[in-house]
């Protein structure tokens, strides 16, 4: 546990924590100026989660230990995920735990968690939310697990930080079908996860059409707060995650400070990027039916194969 | 600090509109730039909830003061109660009010829900939404207009 | 070896003590037996396979002709511990679930034979001794899936699917050793294994493919796995936690032992089918879990799920080895172990849960289930270690035997190449499917039955869980979690197993206290460490957010839209949760809809009421096994035209047969 280690996962934990509400208010604004309104403030996120935190909790009175410990668990295993894996830096804490097999059934706590807490208050929406978000997972976990291993095969490591280093310095890796088939793959999944359009609408205002904001329609005040909080950073972390892996020039591999300071700067120029083009994305679609998603995350699950089996023969 | 949020929004009370008593655990420090809201229809005649709609479309955009709407009174900060409350929603808007965290605004958006309008006495109406609720802001027209809807929100959301 | 005859003594001499005592202290005496027994067994295994021991037994009096041979190995000693360990806690719950659940006198002095039976065939080292343990094992067994046959009509079909699927199974097992046997010309292991040469490639398919169809329709491998869900559901609870924890595992045993180590490195193709065989059973198995809604039923496919893993893994590593890649295969090896290790132990476990919920609740339909966290804290929160293991996630068991698994197979994918690969690509992609339905169906599982509020209308009157049910449901649930915290402990004695399996020595188990790192892995997860920083997260973001808020906290009702329902039906159920799943996947399932109907007199507009019947069935019994029992049943009416009873008939017959007889002979 070198000093190094320890203050740049600290230093990961804040930068995630910090982008990830930035960047929901930067997609919100970009969102808004492509249809031609002025939209929020960029740090309106931030303000969200500052009164939510002052607000007063509310807990039904069928609930259990669950309804509070859903929304800690769900950003702890968030939390853990970014101490382990490689997002400015690859000589983080942890290093050998950074396994991407490992990252993905970390992540799957966060998500049993809250379709847990959907069922927890015994009502009909929360249950709904949790039996939709429970069916996109079973679809996009393999997709997600494949991919996994397409990422893998060249760099003979299920490990990230190696599979992250080793793209650095074979750049013909990153052109290969099978990374690219692979990336597409993952972002497929990374929409699924984070429930964004065309798998979910994170801005609907109806319940039936809802999928992870029906989960969380019971949940109030620091509750609400950490789960939304959570949510965002999750989505950051995959957007990291996706883009140290198609792109990942510019993170630290010296273990050097100011290398580190770079790797934060053109990390946060790179998120800001995708994530606008995520937005303008956005605004070109609609929603899927649910009966239609399955398909995508079919799509997603068959590129994934193909990249391994690229992978293999090439 | 209550004194100081009392002194607060009488010094601030000028500025919005139609505030009137900041009965039900408001605070301005509170919801700060950020309001969500949950819109209940208690018997309108929809003309309100055009003007709603209106006040959050791109012309309007109530939101670039970070008002919202929502589908849930857990996540809200107050209510936003259009029309007459008719007997049977008084139930309903109650379990509303009470499914909402404090600190929590009710706001009273039309002639029908400040004053019964023209509905007042009628068949199955119980009344405004002043004889089921404490109402801190009234929003005033048949319907109001969305710069107005508008207007109200930002200086509840916004207050400087 | 003595210690382990001991304790086959004490459980066989417990079992005729249970049918002389009093019905008072019946199972009290039946339970003590077996704790005694498997206690005593659990020690001499671990024994053996920590200190890499060998015995071997020969008892030539007592089976006529051939006499009892044993051997006692550390890896035949992972399945007498696996087994004899989830026995201990099984004895301990049985002593509270049996005083009102288990009347039948017969049941409680079988299940510690039935469990000796099981300790006895990992050790058999000779094919008489090795089938007259599995028959003895197979007889018991039915007799406990038989318990309950006076209060519930389902038993009479699940023995019947049960009898005949295990003795088909055993017929095919038999018949593939005899093939062995008849070519070697010995009938000891050791020997068949020394003469293996004499037996020519034909017959060496034949038998491995008759082998791995016997053991597998015990494992329950699909299309074979058709009485796991009609059997283990019938059975009390303690015989189904040690069927669906103990018993499967012996097909696993059985397909390891004979197929990989007795017929040696065979041709990629026979590993490539059982891998296929092993996906499909995986996605099947998980599948029919995720759609289900019987509590105990929807374990049992979960086995079949399970059973699929553990069978890729065989294959896999059987493919690693015929490539030579001995290292990996261990690895991979390794990775079965763990999860048959784990896999008995949670499954043991939420088979005991769902029997105390049985117990205070009367019902297993999980549709009928809910809020069982406020009223039975300790079996839920045990039934959710169970499902966080099950699901594979850290820090639970199934999450580092998993992790071993896929790291064992993301090796071959790598050091493989052309069809083999292709082929382990398939394994991975059932790995995969399943584990995203499996987590599905146990977040199912465990959100409508714990969480919420009680489904069913009437409350039923709450019986009070003894103390003894709940302690042996903790201990495996403890177990849970310390396999999956110190997974380098288990790693350890596992490491030993497989070196016995490979006869060398590959694998080395490096890596800190609490993590899982063994050479040819690329990554090292330290579980123990990780599982406390995030417990330390927990508590400090719980704590800052504390700082933050206004700590107010209101209790209210749930949010029903403003109207005053009773959230009793309103809450999602267990059909209805898996309802998206079943759609996407109606094509597979097939499952029947019927909606019937009435109207009022006065006019047909007015409906009465409307009656929704919605029924699914394992789409291969339908397709596979219907179409059987037609013929079969036809074949009983011909052949009844011919017997039907007449004396005089009968006498024809003999005349004509000694007729065709003598002409032949002449
Ligand atoms: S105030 Fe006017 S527009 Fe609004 S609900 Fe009443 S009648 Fe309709």
């Amino acid at each position: 546990m070198s000093l190094f280690g320890s203050v740049t996962s600290l230093l990961q934990i804040l930068f995630v924590l910090l982008m990830a509400p930035l960047l929901n208010g930067i997609m919100l604004k970009v969102k808004s100026r492509a249809e031609r309104r002025v939209g929020p403030p960029i740090l309106q996120t931030f303000y969200d989660l500052r009164k939510l935190f002052k607000k007063e909790t509310l807990r039904s009175n069928n609930s259990t230990f669950i309804f509070t410990l859903a929304p800690l668990i769900l950003i702890s295993s968030t939390v853990v995920v970014i101490v382990v894996s490689p997002i400015i830096t690859t000589g983080e804490l942890f290093n050998g735990s950074g396994d991407l097999f490992a990252i993905v059934f970390i992540l799957l706590i966060g998500s049993m968690s809250i379709a847990l807490l959907g069922l927890d208050a015994a009502t009909a929406f929360g249950g709904m939310g949790s039996s939709r978000a429970a069916t996109i997972t079973s679809l996009s976990e393999p997709a997600l697990l494949v991919s996994v291993i397409a990422l893998s095969v060249q760099a003979k490591s299920t490990n990230l930080s190696v599979i992250v280093l080793g793209n650095v310095h074979h750049v013909s890796w990153l052109l290969s079908p099978s990374h690219i088939l692979a990336i597409s793959a993952l972002l497929i999944v990374i929409f699924a996860e984070a429930g964004r359009l065309p798998v979910d609408n994170p801005a609907t205002h109806l319940e039936l059409t809802m999928i992870y904001e029906a989960m969380i329609l019971e949940s109030s005040g620091e509750n609400l707060a950490l789960v939304k909080l959570s949510e965002f950073m999750r989505f950051t972390f995959l957007l990291c995650i996706a883009s140290n892996l198609f792109f990942p020039f510019g993170i630290d591999s010296t273990k050097s400070w100011i290398f580190i300071g770079i790797s934060c700067i053109l990390l946060a120029i790179k998120l800001i990027f995708i994530v606008g083009l995520i937005a303008l994305f956005e605004t070109t679609q609609a929603k899927l039916r649910l009966f239609r998603v399955p398909e995508l995350l079919a799509g997603a699950f068959v590129l994934a194969i193909l990249a391994t089996i690229s992978g293999i023969v090439v | 600090m209550k004194i100081l949020d009392s002194f607060l929004s009488l010094f601030k009370a000028p500025l919005s509109k139609g505030i009137s008593r900041p009965s039900n655990g408001y605070h301005f420090s509170t919801i700060n730039k950020s309001l969500t809201l949950r819109h209940v229809d208690v018997g309108s005649c929809n003309g309100c909830e055009i003007e709603i709609a209106s006040a959050f479309n791109p012309i309007y955009d109530a939101g670039r003061f970070g008002v919202a709407l929502t589908a849930s009174p857990r996540h809200a900060d107050g209510l936003l109660v259009t029309g007459v409350v008719t007997q049977n929603m008084v139930d309903p808007l109650i379990k509303t009010f009470d499914a909402t965290p404090n600190p929590k605004i009710v706001i009273a958006c039309g002639d029908c829900a400040i004053s019964g309008n023209l509905f007042k006495n009628g068949y199955g109406v119980k009344g405004p939404v002043s004889e089921v609720l404490n109402v801190d802001v009234s929003i005033m027209g048949c319907p109001p207009h969305p710069i107005d809807i508008v207007d109200t929100l930002r200086a509840i959301a916004d207050p400087k | 070896m003595k210690l382990l005859l001991v304790s086959f003594s004490i459980g066989c001499l417990g079992a005729l003590l249970s049918l002389v005592v009093s019905d008072r202290y019946r199972i009290t005496v039946a339970s003590l037996s077996i704790i005694a027994e498997s206690i005593l067994s659990a020690f001499a295994s671990l024994n053996v396979i920590v200190d890499e021991k060998r015995y071997s037994f020969t008892a030539t009096q007592v089976l006529p002709l051939f006499g009892i041979k044993l051997t006692f190995n550390s890896v035949n000693a992972l399945f007498i511990f696996i087994t004899s360990f989830l026995a201990v806690a099984i004895g301990i719950y049985q002593m509270g679930y049996g005083k009102h659940a288990v009347r039948a006198k017969i049941s409680v002095f079988t299940f510690p034979i039935f469990i000796t039976s099981m300790l006895l065939i990992p050790l058999a080292a000779s094919v008489v001794t090795f089938m007259a343990a599995w028959e003895l094992m197979a007889i018991t067994s039915i007799i406990l899936v038989l318990t309950d046959h006076k209060v519930n009509n389902k038993v009479g079909k699940a023995t019947q699917w049960y009898s005949s699927m295990t003795h088909l199974g055993a017929a095919l097992i038999f018949l593939g050793l005899v093939i062995l046997v008849t070519a070697t010309g010995h009938q000891q292991f050791s020997l068949i294994f020394a003469n293996i040469g004499r037996v020519g490639t034909p017959e060496k398919c034949i038998a491995f493919f008759l082998i791995f169809l016997g053991f597998g329709s015990k494992a329950g491998i699909v299309p074979l796995h058709i009485w796991l869900p009609y059997a283990h559901p019938q059975a009390p609870s303690p015989m189904s936690a040690m069927m669906s924890g103990a018993m499967v595992n012996l097909g696993i045993y059985g397909i390891i032992r004979f197929d990989m180590m007795l017929l040696g490195r065979g041709a990629n193709w026979w590993w490539i089918i059982v891998v296929a065989v092993g996906s499909i059973t995986a996605i099947y198995g998980s599948l029919q879990c995720v759609l289900n809604s019987d509590l105990k039923q929807l374990l049992a496919y979960s086995t079949v799920d399970n059973v699929g893993l553990m069978v890729i893994g065989v294959g896999v590593s059987g493919l690693l080895i015929s490539a030579g890649e001995l290292k990996f295969a261990s690895l991979v090896m390794m990775g079965v172990f763990f999860q048959l290790l784990a896999h008995s132990i949670f499954k043991g476990m939420l088979f005991l849960t769902a029997g105390a919920i049985q117990y205070n609740r009367n019902t297993l339909s999980i549709d009928m289930l809910g809020g069982l966290l406020k009223t039975l804290p300790t079996i839920s929160i045990c039934m959710l270690i169970g499902v966080g293991s099950i699901s594979a996630i850290p820090p639970f068991s199934g999450f580092s035997s998993e992790f071993v698994l896929f790291e064992g197979l993301f090796q071959a994918v790598v050091h493989l190449s052309g069809i083999n690969a292709v082929a382990i690509l398939m394994g991975v992609t059932g790995f995969a499917l399943a584990g995203g339905l499996t987590a599905t169906a146990f977040i199912k599982t465990a959100g409508i039955a714990l969480l919420g509020i009680s489904r069913s209308p009437k409350n039923p009157p709450k019986t009070k869980i003894p103390f003894t049910m709940i302690a042996g449901t903790l201990m495996l649930a403890i177990s849970c979690v310390f396999m999956g915290m110190f997974p380098n402990l288990i790693l350890d004695i596992l490491e030993k197993s497989t070196r016995t399996v490979f006869a060398k020595n590959l694998l080395n188990i490096s890596g800190s206290f609490g993590s899982i790192s063994i050479t040819g892995m690329t990554s090292d997860i330290q579980v123990l460490i990780l599982f406390c920083s995030s417990i330390i997260f927990i508590l400090g973001i719980y704590g800052i957010s504390k700082l933050f808020s206004l700590r107010k906290l209101r209790i209210v009702d749930s949010w029903g839209c403003g109207s005053n329902y009773s959230s009793l039906r309103t809450q999602y159920t267990a059909t209805s949760f898996a309802g998206p799943l079943q759609k996407i996947f109606e094509d597979i399932v097939k499952p029947a809809h019927d909606i019937k109907s009435s109207h009022a007199e006065e006019s047909k507009f007015y409906i009465k009421s409307v009656k929704y019947t919605y029924n699914f069935q394992d789409r291969i019994e339908m397709v596979i096994y219907d179409p059987i029992k037609r013929l079969i049943l036809i074949w009983g009416k011909v052949t009844s035209n011919i017997q039907n009873g007449s004396v005089h008939r009968y006498i024809a017959f003999g005349f004509i047969g000694l007729l065709a007889v003598m002409v032949f002979l002449t």
